[in-house]
């Protein structure tokens, strides 16, 4: 039996009968046995699911100057707060889950531009190179994820000259369950994922090891569990470094509230596709009063279509940086359901919102 | 919409009980039938989908370069995109053709269909954020390239692998204005074809 694990992964779909209850239980594969399904084209599939599926975490796109001042020093261009649980298998030494970034940019001819990607546990995906033609190009770089869990991606840009205006036009990330061959994770005590190896592989002559059927349930269940999907993820491009605080005037934001246009915010909208078993919406805000000295504003994400009044809304009060968690109960119905991020208070100043992820919670 | 598979409505993921499975109980075919139908629902239904635009101004890309990449399950082909836009009020025939354009696997998708907005007298126009309404790629009559506003065909045939798939948005000039955008894969119609 071959793992697959390659890009070109195929998966082996059921029909009607494959494992009917007058037919007996084939063993091989389909491989062995044409137009027959087996257990073994289970165990296939287990693996290829868990080898090619690569949930969203990231998909933000806009048009933003990250301007590198000087040459070859690294700027902080964008912070993503974003939660995913840990690796599959703790005492794995390959086959770590990590994450897929892209970043799309360009920059003038003649120049480079150097994206690097960063974990919350400071490891770091580095050496990328951008060409010198001035086109755009998206950048792939690939980053493991911590041991404890993802808690933010940040991303910094540098280039080849002093005085370098990068383009930067898209960020996408996504999280792949896997690193190395899943055969290699072998089995450990302890582990999220058992990934059916051969000594519980299904043959001839041998009984079927209820170790293998358990894996094929665990790991349907735990590929579902982990692979909540990320809804909103955006955040401000631009030097992190300058940008928050008392008296901030800049215009690096990815939403302003201002104080002329309160609940007339029909923009911040966005669509929900939900799936079944999800509840709650998990979400992180992360925003500021401008020019702050004590006023205390107000915004409101929920559910709730155009002008209409948001159903259980979190409630976000923003003052000189706050960054606020919370949970976002998900309406009955097929959907799709739409999200609102509005402002209620009547403080003068503007709020912007540096950064903003949205994700499912499933318990 | 879910997809029925096998005659059944797999729409819904649903849990085994592990503990069910010990020593020297009898394998049932029916067993391993609700593992297949997992895989199933797993590989084909819990399709890609996200926000991935949002501008409080408003984005005109007229070029092209809003980039984003798109995850096809195995047998689909298609993805549905919604804009969050506004067209110009102000000159609404001149305008009548501005269009969001979406590309991607050699296709390209137009809708035309974007609302306007309200006329300058003395209403909240172009150049307020109030009178955004979405604009939704949807449907598969046709196929392919076309000004119908469709879903966007990512692919030519089904096929049993993931794919990756990079889109491109641009609009027809400034005159339209994109606030957010978003996609969702759409999981396959009909029975799934089967490769011996």
């Amino acid at each position: 039996m071959s793992y697959s694990t390659d890009s070109g992964g195929a998966f082996r779909p059921f029909r009607q009968g494959d494992f009917g209850t007058r037919r007996p239980i084939q063993v091989g594969g389909q491989t062995t046995t044409p137009y027959a399904k087996g257990i073994q084209d289970l165990a296939y599939n287990q693996l290829t699911l868990w080898a090619q599926t690569a949930p969203v975490v990231v998909s933000d796109t806009k048009e933003a100057d990250v301007v590198c001042t000087t040459a070859a020093v690294d700027y902080i261009f964008a912070l993503y707060y974003h939660f995913l649980p840990g690796l599959l298998n703790e005492d794995a030494t390959t086959g770590r889950r990590y994450l897929q970034v892209e970043v799309t940019a360009k920059c003038a001819s003649g120049r480079k531009w150097y994206p690097e990607a960063q974990t919350s546990d400071g490891t770091v995906a580095d050496g990328y190179e951008s060409n010198d033609l001035g086109n755009l190009e998206t950048i792939v770089m690939e980053v493991e994820l911590p041991y404890s869990g993802l808690d933010y991606l940040l991303l910094t840009m540098a280039a080849s000259a002093d005085a370098t205006s990068v383009e930067v036009y898209g960020v996408t990330a996504r999280v792949l369950q896997v690193s190395g061959n899943l055969g290699d994770l072998g089995d450990v005590a302890g582990q999220y994922f058992s990934p059916v190896d051969s000594t519980v592989e299904p043959t001839a002559d041998r009984p079927l090891h209820v170790q293998f059927v358990r894996s094929l349930i665990g790991a349907n269940q735990n590929l579902y569990n982990r692979n909540g999907r990320s809804i909103v993820s955006f955040c401000q491009w631009g030097n992190w470094g300058t940008s928050i605080g008392a008296g901030v005037t800049s215009s690096l934001n990815i939403f302003t509230f201002s104080a002329t246009n309160i609940n007339q915010a029909l923009e911040h909208e966005w669509v929900y596709f939900p799936r079944p078993g999800v509840r709650r919406l998990r979400a992180f805000c992360d925003a500021y009063m401008v020019g702050w000295t004590t006023e205390v504003g107000r915004l409101l994400l929920g559910f709730g279509d155009m002008g209409n009044a948001l159903e259980i809304p979190v409630e976000i009060d923003v003052g000189l940086k706050d960054a606020t968690l919370g949970y976002v109960p998900v309406p009955e119905g097929p959907g799709p359901h739409f999200l609102r991020l509005i402002r209620t208070d009547t403080e003068t100043p503007d709020i912007k919102v540096m950064s903003l992820t949205i994700q499912e919670e499933i318990e | 919409m879910t997809v029925a598979y096998f005659g059944k409505n797999t729409g819904v993921f649903f849990e085994d009980d592990a503990t069910m499975v010990r020593n020297g109980t009898v394998a049932s075919a029916e067993l391993f039938s609700r593992i297949a139908n997992n895989q199933t629902w797993l590989a084909v239904q819990d399709v890609d989908a996200a926000n991935f635009l949002s501008d409080t101004y408003g984005l005109s890309p007229t070029s092209g370069e809003i980039t984003l990449n798109v995850m096809l399950s195995p047998f689909s082909q298609y993805a549905d995109f919604w804009f969050l836009a506004i067209r110009d009020s102000d000159n609404l025939a001149a305008n009548a053709y501005e269009y969001i354009e979406i590309n991607g696997g050699g296709q390209t998708q137009r809708a035309t269909t974007i609302p306007a907005g309200s006329n300058s007298s003395g209403k909240t126009h172009w150049g307020s954020i109030r009178e955004a309404r979405w604009v939704v790629f949807q449907g598969t009559q046709g196929d392919g390239t076309s000004n119908a506003g469709l879903s966007l065909k990512l692919r030519a045939n089904p096929d049993p692998t993931w794919l990756k798939v990079a889109v491109t948005v641009q609009v027809s000039s400034t005159k339209v204005k994109l606030f957010s955008g978003a996609y969702q894969v759409q999981s396959p119609k009909g029975s799934l074809t089967v490769s011996a």
